[in-house]
């Protein structure tokens, strides 16, 4: 019997073998030698209840998912919290996983979804204080009270509809491809790049007045 | 200045927007896993997301607020009654009255949940001005409403209401740029007695109704 077809996934279930993707503190992606893991065997255990395989699919896939939320929250409470619902959901619903696409594509759809809906969340509860905090703003001195470049463009991400803001941070930030995005957020790639670039034009209207500082 | 300048600019300004910290894995995995321990534990109910039950839920939660203007207009109204005809057989089955109960009881839950990660984001990143708008009252007014209504059964949500009653009854009652001091007390209880973590196994008990109530 040939090691595909004894696989408990199913003779198809060689295609899940995949490098396992370290992520490195610089951001970048990068292989760890000798971390060929066949997930789908990983996946089975988890679903036998095997502990010890639930944390190795959690150590593997647990870097990217935080970066992300970190990246979006800016908060390492947040962050932390939302990464913790993203792992418990996936391994409540394993189930579900089929093994169609890879778990990381799984897995990203799930963490997109959760960050999304607590960014909005937390948008919904800030909204007033942050209207009161932008009328305050219109007061006074335009440009002596402009804080500086960086910090009117972080605030300016943050100022983005929550799907231009997800886009945004996932493409230009953490590196993701359209295809991933898309897959991720149950969109059109081509949706994916029209939110990009309008996410880009948001940026550029609101940092207009720092034109000098890209066009030099 | 052309498109091509401005996302050069973008690409090099946001490297370190947001960036992350060391990923603490560790204390997220411990936080996973006794919140995988208390949802196994906890005790579940089986409900039947069916499409039947999903009306019968909004037809209950139109006949809760029918019934509550009705005694609105009822007030105002000289001498006239409002008649509402119902089929008896849906409201016999008292285990539908529970189901709503849990659906109210789970959005609030998670509302609650947001609010109490906010609160604590807040307190920890030095804000005082968390009393603009403080949405402690409210939540509290309707976990007090949870807890007297009859349709409660579940002693561990009963016992997860108490204490939220006591936690929100305390940020209610912060005065602004004042009580910095309490704050951080009311953040440590938090903290201590697992309140986030509660919350959250609790809504992981009803999956089939978090799907019906769209939340986190």
């Amino acid at each position: 019997m040939s090691a595909s077809a004894s696989h408990p996934l199913g003779p198809n279930a060689t295609i899940l073998k995949h490098h396992v993707s370290v992520v490195m503190n610089d951001g970048n992606h990068s292989s760890a030698p000798g971390s060929w893991v066949d997930e789908g065997r990983l996946i089975a255990r988890v679903r036998q209840g095997d502990a010890a395989a639930e944390r190795q699919l959690y150590e593997a896939h647990v870097d990217r998912t935080y970066r992300l939320a970190y990246r979006l929250t800016g908060d390492d409470d947040l962050a932390q919290e939302l990464t913790q619902e993203t792992f418990i959901r996936a391994f409540d619903r394993l189930g579900q996983f089929r093994g169609e696409a890879a778990f990381s594509t799984w897995l990203r759809a799930i963490a997109t979804s959760v960050i999304y809906n607590g960014l909005r969340k937390i948008k919904r509860f800030r909204q007033r204080e942050f209207t009161l905090e932008e009328a305050s703003d219109l007061g006074g001195s335009v440009r002596a009270a402009e804080p500086d470049l960086k910090r009117k463009l972080a605030r300016a991400i943050e100022d983005l509809p929550a799907k231009y803001r997800m886009v945004f941070v996932m493409h230009d930030v953490e590196g993701y491809t359209h295809e991933e995005i898309s897959s991720a957020m149950g969109t059109q790639v081509g949706t994916s790049k029209a939110q990009l670039s309008r996410a880009r034009a948001k940026l550029r209207e609101s940092l207009s007045e720092f034109a000098g500082e890209w066009a030099s | 200045m052309t498109e091509k300048q401005f996302e050069d600019f973008l690409k090099e300004a946001v490297e370190d927007y947001n960036q992350p910290p060391e990923v603490p894995q560790a204390v997220m995995w411990a936080r996973i896993e006794e919140s995988r321990r208390a949802s196994r534990s906890a005790s579940k109910v089986v409900f039947l997301a069916s499409p039947w039950l999903r009306w019968g839920i909004g037809l209950a939660a139109t006949l809760v607020l029918g019934i509550g203007i009705g005694m609105n207009l009822d007030r105002s109204a000289t001498g006239s009654e409002t008649v509402v005809a119902v089929d008896p057989s849906r409201l016999a089955d008292p285990t539908r009255g529970d189901d709503v109960y849990r659906m109210v009881a789970l959005g609030h839950l998670s509302r609650t949940e947001a609010f109490l990660s906010m609160f604590r984001t807040d307190v920890r990143g030095g804000r005082s001005d968390y009393q603009v708008d403080n949405p402690a009252r409210e939540l509290l007014t309707t976990t007090r409403l949870l807890q007297g209504s009859p349709s409660i059964r579940d002693q561990r949500l009963l016992e997860l209401l108490d204490e939220l009653e006591l936690v929100l009854m305390q940020i209610a009652q912060l005065r602004p740029d004042l009580d910095g001091e309490e704050a951080e007390l009311v953040t440590q209880a938090i903290e201590q007695r697992s309140v986030l973590l509660r919350l959250r196994a609790a809504a992981d008990a009803a999956p089939e109704l978090r799907g019906v109530q769209g939340v986190l």
